[in-house]
């Protein structure tokens, strides 16, 4: 008996349609925004996910 | 914690320093890529230039002269960078990449080419994304490749070819495997 076989490897993997979805509003968003207000939006991307970090700190 | 508005205009004032030695600046790294749609997290702005050993010694003793800190790494004979120049204080860091006797080509091209500003009356002009995706080749790497496909998927208008041509014209290799990922 034959073991099955992966599909073919040159196929390139493909987004879910959630995901489109979720790129597209993100995209819309960002178009709203001037260059400016992306770059700084970049640059404060850390303090403002910093609630983001699970661990609790030891006193 | 960072003021983006700060980090902005430390790195405008060290691009004016350095026009007054004669060595342009374009914005490069992550804070190009959020100004081409793809926002991602950094906590410094990438100033690219060509500035030879020398001529980074001389900014650097300009920079600071001007109040900032200032920290030099000189390149040794296997960097592939020419050189880079920490700028920091309390705005973050700003990082002076040269490129020189490294990868001059792409540097003078994106300064030539360079259409886009950070901001209305900014001295800061950004690399066009054709040399963007060139230096990200050129640095390598899974998230320089990551970084590529975002930026390429989030601008499905920039025209390939004219990216293809730039890669190849800079013998740089990849590029078609990362375009596979986009279809």
């Amino acid at each position: 008996m034959e073991e099955p076989t992966a599909p073919a490897s040159e196929d390139a993997p493909r987004r879910s349609a959630s995901a489109n979805a979720s790129l597209a509003a993100e995209m819309e968003r960002l178009r709203q925004m001037t260059i400016e207000e992306r770059i700084k939006a970049a640059l404060s991307m850390r303090d403002r996910f910093a609630w983001l970090d699970p661990a609790a700190k030891p006193e | 914690m960072i003021d983006p508005e700060a980090n902005l205009k430390a790195a405008e004032t060290v691009a004016r320093i350095l026009g007054r030695h004669q060595v342009p600046v374009v914005v490069i790294g992550a804070v190009a890529l959020a100004a081409y749609h793809y926002v991602r997290q950094t906590e410094d702005i990438d100033l690219g230039v060509n500035a030879d050993v020398g001529t980074l010694r001389i900014l650097a003793t300009a920079l600071q002269a001007e109040g900032f800190d200032v920290e030099l790494r000189e390149p040794d004979a296997q960097d592939p960078l020419g050189g880079v120049i920490d700028v920091s204080g309390p705005f973050g860091l700003v990082q002076i990449i040269s490129f020189a006797g490294r990868f001059p080509a792409v540097i003078n091209d994106a300064l030539r080419e360079a259409e886009l500003v950070v901001r209305p009356g900014s001295e800061l002009r950004l690399i066009p994304i054709p040399h963007l995706v060139a230096l990200k080749l050129y640095a390598g790497g899974y998230k320089a490749k990551a970084d590529i496909v975002e930026l390429l998927s989030r601008n499905p208008e920039a025209d390939r070819t004219v990216i293809r041509e730039a890669c190849e014209r800079y013998r740089l290799r990849g590029l078609d495997e990362l375009l596979k990922e986009l279809t």
